[in-house]
C-alpha cells in the first residue's frame, strides 16, 4: 500500500480480486491507456480483504490527501454475503511496512485487528517475505476450454461456505454505503460494477441488483452496471470468473463505449 | 479494551508518563483523577453503555458506606442491605436474569406446565461479577468495622475503576486497595522492573500457550461426539491448561501493569497445579474469590464449625454458589457441585490443612499426589468448558472408553514446547510472586530470556480475537 501524498486519479478501484484483476499481469498500464485515465486500484484479491477493510484502503488514501472523480466498487454476491473476507487475519501480509499505515488501521474498527496487525508485523520477518520479488507483469495469457458446471458448482460452495445469510450481507452493505459516503465527500461518482463471468449471474445476484438499485435510487451519483452477462467466451477467462489479459483488454473497450 | 491489544500497547505508556508526571501534584489528587479518567477510556472502549453501571455502583457504595459509619447502630443494616440489594441487583439482572426465567420455564415443561416468560436481550457488561463483589466487600468491611469510609471520592472511585484489575480481578478488599489510593506514590524502579517481568510471563502464558490451546480445545469440544477418548482427555487437560494460562496470565499482566503506577495488588494465582490435594488447590486457585467467599459467606455460616450436617451445607452451598458466580449455566453449578464432592472427604477427615506452606517435591508421594490432584481438577473442568450437562457427561462417556488411548490427529508442537516450558518457569519459581522471579539471574540471562520470550510472543503468539476466558464474568 505505496500511497502518494497529495495525488489525484480519475478512477479509484476498489472490491476483491474482480477488482484487483483490473492491474494484475500488467493490465494496470493498458487499462488506463485504453480509457485515457489515471487509476488507482486499491482491491485486493487472494480472498483476504473484504469491504471493512476496502473501506480502511480508502480513507487511508483520503488521509494522504488523495482525489479521485469516479469511485469504481466491484460487486458479487461472494463480496456481499461473505465473512471470511472481513475474518481473515492475513490480509496485510503483503504489505510493506508503514508507521503511518499501521497506526491508521490501528485507529480503525475491523474483526480480528489485533490478529491482522500482529500478522502485518510477523510476516516482515517471515523467510517468504525477504524472498518476495515484484511480480513480472507478463500478460495472463491462460484460459479456459470450456465451462466446467462442476467446479463451477465447486465455487458457489466455496464463495458461501456458511450459505448466504442476510445477516451478513446487510453488514457488508453498510461498508458499501460507507464507500459511498466518503465518494460523496470527494463529491465523486460512483459505480457499483458486476464483472463479467462465464456462468453469468452468481446464485444471489438478484439480491445484489435490489440493494444495487435501492442505492442508485437515493444517491444521484451511484450507478449499478451488471456486466455479468457480458463476456461468456470461456477464452477469455483464466478460471470461471476472472478475465485473462485479453478479457480484461475487452472489458476495458466496453466500459470506454459505455462512456468510462 | 483487550490487554493483548495493539490499543494496549499505546494506551499505557501514555497513562503511565503522565501519571508520574502528577507525582507530587497535591499528594494524590491528579494521579486518582488521570487512573479514572484512563480506567473509564480502558473500560469504555468496549462499550461506553457500561461506564454508567459502574458509575452508579461507585457513587452508591462511596455513599452508602459513609451512611453505614455515620448511622446509629440500628440503621446500619439498612443501609448494608442497600449496598447488597444495589449491587445484587445489578448482578443478578445482567447476569441471572435470562438464566432462571428460561431454566424456570423448562422445569415448569417438564411438569406438563407451559409457561411463556419474557426474556429479555441482555448484554452481560465486562467484569460485572468483578467490581461489584469489590465494592460489596468496601460496605461489608465498614459494617463489620474493619474499615473506615473515606470521604475522597476520587480515591474512592479510583479504587473501584482502576484498569488493571476492574475486568478480570483480582477481586481487591478495600483493607489492601483503597489505602493505596490515600497515600503518595513514589516511583520504584525495582518494583516497576519486576512488574514489567510479570506483564512478560503473563502475556507468555496468554497469547502463547491459552489463545493457542483454545483453537485446539475448541476442535476438540465442538466435535466430541466422533473423536476417540485419547483427544477427549487430551481436550480436558489442554483446557485445564489454557484456563490456568489464560487467567493467571490476566493477573499477572493486571498485577504487573499495577506494580508500574505503585499499587500492589494481591496474588491471584499461586501456582494451583502444583497443588498436593483439592483443598491445597482451592487456598492456590483465584485466591481473591474463594477468600473473598470464605471471609462473606462460608465463616458467617458457620464455617467448619457446628455440626457435619451443618459443614456439609456450607461447604455445597459455598461451592455452588461459587460455580453460579461463573455463570449462568447449570454447567458451572454442576462444577461447583464437583468440587465440593472432591473437597468434602478432606473437611469431613480434618484433613484440609494438611498441605499449607511451601511447594517441595519431598517424595515419590508428593508427585503422585500434585499429579492426580491435577487429572481430578482437569477432570472436572469438562462441566466448565461444555455447552449444557448433557454435552458434558456424554463428553464422559467419551472419554472413559476402550478408546481412551487413542488420539485423532492434532497439531501439538511447538504447543508442547511453551507448555513445558511454562511448567519448567513455574515450579522453578514456585514459593515466588510469579513464574518470571529471575532478579537472582545474571544479567545477560535475564536479559536473553526476556528477548527469547518476547520473540517466542511476536512469532508465536495467537492474536485471534479471544477473549479472556474471565471476561465473560
Amino acid at each position: 500500500m505505496i500511497i502518494q501524498k497529495d495525488q489525484s486519479y480519475d478512477y479509484v478501484f476498489l472490491g476483491n480480486s474482480h477488482a484487483r484483476n483490473f492491474s494484475r499481469h500488467g493490465n494496470h498500464g493498458r487499462v488506463e491507456k485504453k480509457l485515457a485515465r489515471s487509476i488507482l486500484n486499491l482491491g485486493q484479491g487472494g480472498g483476504i480483504c473484504g469491504p471493512n477493510d476496502q473501506n480502511i484502503y480508502l480513507s487511508y488514501a483520503l488521509s494522504k490527501n488523495v482525489k479521485f472523480k469516479h469511485l469504481i466498487l466491484t460487486v458479487s454476491p461472494p463480496y456481499l454475503y461473505g465473512d471470511a473476507f472481513n475474518e481473515t487475519t492475513l490480509t496485510l501480509f503483503a504489505e510493506p511496512f508503514q508507521f503511518d499505515f499501521f497506526f491508521h488501521y490501528l485507529s480503525q474498527n475491523a474483526i480480528n485487528k489485533n490478529a491482522r496487525l500482529a500478522h502485518y508485523l510477523r510476516s516482515k520477518w517471515r523467510p517468504l517475505w525477504w524472498a518476495s520479488e515484484p511480480t513480472d507483469g507478463q500478460a495472463m495469457l491462460d484460459y479456459i476450454d470450456k465451462t466446467d458446471s462442476t467446479a463451477i458448482q465447486h465455487g458457489f460452495e466455496l464463495a458461501y461456505p456458511k450459505g448466504r445469510k442476510e445477516a451478513s450481507f446487510l453488514g457488508n452493505a453498510a461498508h458499501i454505503e460507507a464507500a459511498i459516503e466518503m465518494a460523496n465527500q470527494q463529491r465523486a461518482q460512483v459505480t457499483l460494477l458486476s464483472t463479467p463471468t462465464v456462468f453469468g449471474h452468481w446464485p444471489g445476484q438478484e439480491r445484489v441488483a435490489r440493494y444495487a438499485d435501492s442505492l442508485v435510487l437515493v444517491n444521484e451519483n451511484v450507478r449499478y452496471l451488471d456486466l455479468s452477462n457480458l463476456i461468456q467466451d470461456p477464452g477469455l477467462f483464466y478460471d470461471h470468473h476472472h478475465l485473462n489479459s485479453a478479457g480484461i483488454d475487452r472489458l476495458a473497450q466496453e466500459l470506454k463505449n459505455l462512456g468510462y | 479494551m483487550l490487554f493483548n491489544s495493539f490499543s494496549f500497547l499505546v494506551f499505557l505508556p501514555i497513562v503511565f508518563a503522565v501519571y508520574w508526571l502528577l507525582q507530587d501534584k497535591e499528594e494524590t489528587l491528579w494521579q486518582n483523577i488521570l487512573l479514572i479518567v484512563a480506567s473509564y477510556v480502558f473500560y469504555g472502549w468496549w462499550d461506553e453503555r457500561f461506564l454508567l453501571l459502574i458509575v452508579l455502583s461507585s457513587a452508591v457504595d462511596f455513599f452508602v458506606g459513609q451512611r453505614i459509619h455515620d448511622s446509629p447502630s440500628a440503621q446500619k443494616k439498612y443501609w448494608l442491605w442497600t449496598s447488597i440489594a444495589v449491587n445484587l441487583g445489578v448482578l443478578g439482572f445482567f447476569k441471572y436474569y435470562n438464566f432462571f426465567v428460561d431454566s424456570f420455564v423448562q422445569a415448569f415443561a417438564s411438569l406438563g406446565l407451559e409457561t411463556s416468560a419474557y426474556s429479555l436481550q441482555i448484554i452481560l457488561p465486562v467484569g460485572i461479577s468483578f467490581y461489584t463483589f469489590q465494592t460489596m466487600s468496601y460496605s461489608l468491611d465498614i459494617y463489620r468495622q474493619r474499615l473506615k469510609p473515606t470521604r475522597d471520592p476520587f480515591a474512592f472511585f479510583a479504587f473501584v475503576a482502576f484498569f488493571p484489575q476492574l475486568v478480570a480481578g483480582p477481586i481487591e478488599r478495600a483493607s489492601n486497595l483503597l489505602p493505596q489510593f490515600l497515600t503518595t506514590r513514589k516511583f520504584d524502579y525495582t518494583k516497576a522492573a519486576d512488574g514489567m517481568r510479570q506483564m512478560l510471563w503473563g502475556f507468555f502464558k496468554k497469547i502463547v500457550i491459552a489463545d493457542n490451546c483454545a483453537l485446539l480445545v475448541s476442535d476438540i469440544f465442538d466435535n466430541y461426539q466422533s473423536m476417540p477418548g485419547g483427544s477427549l482427555l487430551l481436550g480436558a487437560l489442554l483446557f485445564s491448561i489454557q484456563i490456568y494460562c489464560d487467567f493467571s496470565g490476566y493477573s499477572d499482566i493486571a498485577i504487573g501493569c499495577a506494580r508500574l503506577f505503585g499499587i500492589q495488588l494481591r496474588q491471584n494465582f499461586a501456582f494451583p497445579y502444583f497443588s498436593r490435594d483439592i483443598g491445597e488447590f482451592w487456598r492456590r486457585w483465584h485466591i481473591s474469590l474463594s477468600s473473598w467467599f470464605r471471609d462473606y459467606l462460608y465463616i458467617p455460616l458457620g464455617g467448619s464449625r457446628g455440626s457435619k450436617a451443618q459443614v456439609l451445607r456450607n461447604i455445597f452451598f459455598i461451592f455452588i454458589i461459587s460455580g453460579l458466580w461463573h455463570g449462568a449455566n447449570w454447567t458451572y453449578v454442576a462444577w461447583g457441585a464437583l468440587h465440593a464432592l472432591l473437597f468434602l472427604p478432606l473437611i469431613l477427615l480434618n484433613q484440609h490443612r494438611k498441605h499449607t506452606g511451601k511447594l517441595e517435591l519431598s517424595s515419590l508421594k508428593t508427585a503422585l499426589q500434585m499429579v492426580s490432584t491435577f487429572m481430578l481438577v482437569s477432570l472436572a473442568w469438562v462441566f466448565f468448558r461444555s455447552e449444557n450437562i448433557a454435552a458434558a457427561l456424554e463428553y464422559y462417556a467419551g472419554l472413559f472408553d476402550a478408546s481412551i488411548l487413542t488420539f485423532a490427529p492434532h497439531k501439538l508442537s511447538p504447543l508442547f514446547v511453551w507448555i513445558l516450558l511454562m511448567f519448567i518457569f513455574e515450579w522453578l519459581h514456585r514459593n515466588e510472586l510469579h513464574g518470571l522471579s529471575i532478579t537472582r539471574w545474571k544479567k545477560p540471562a535475564r536479559a536473553i530470556c526476556y528477548m527469547s520470550l518476547t520473540m517466542i510472543i511476536f512469532y508465536f503468539g495467537n492474536f485471534t480475537k479471544v477473549e479472556f476466558i474471565y471476561f465473560a464474568f
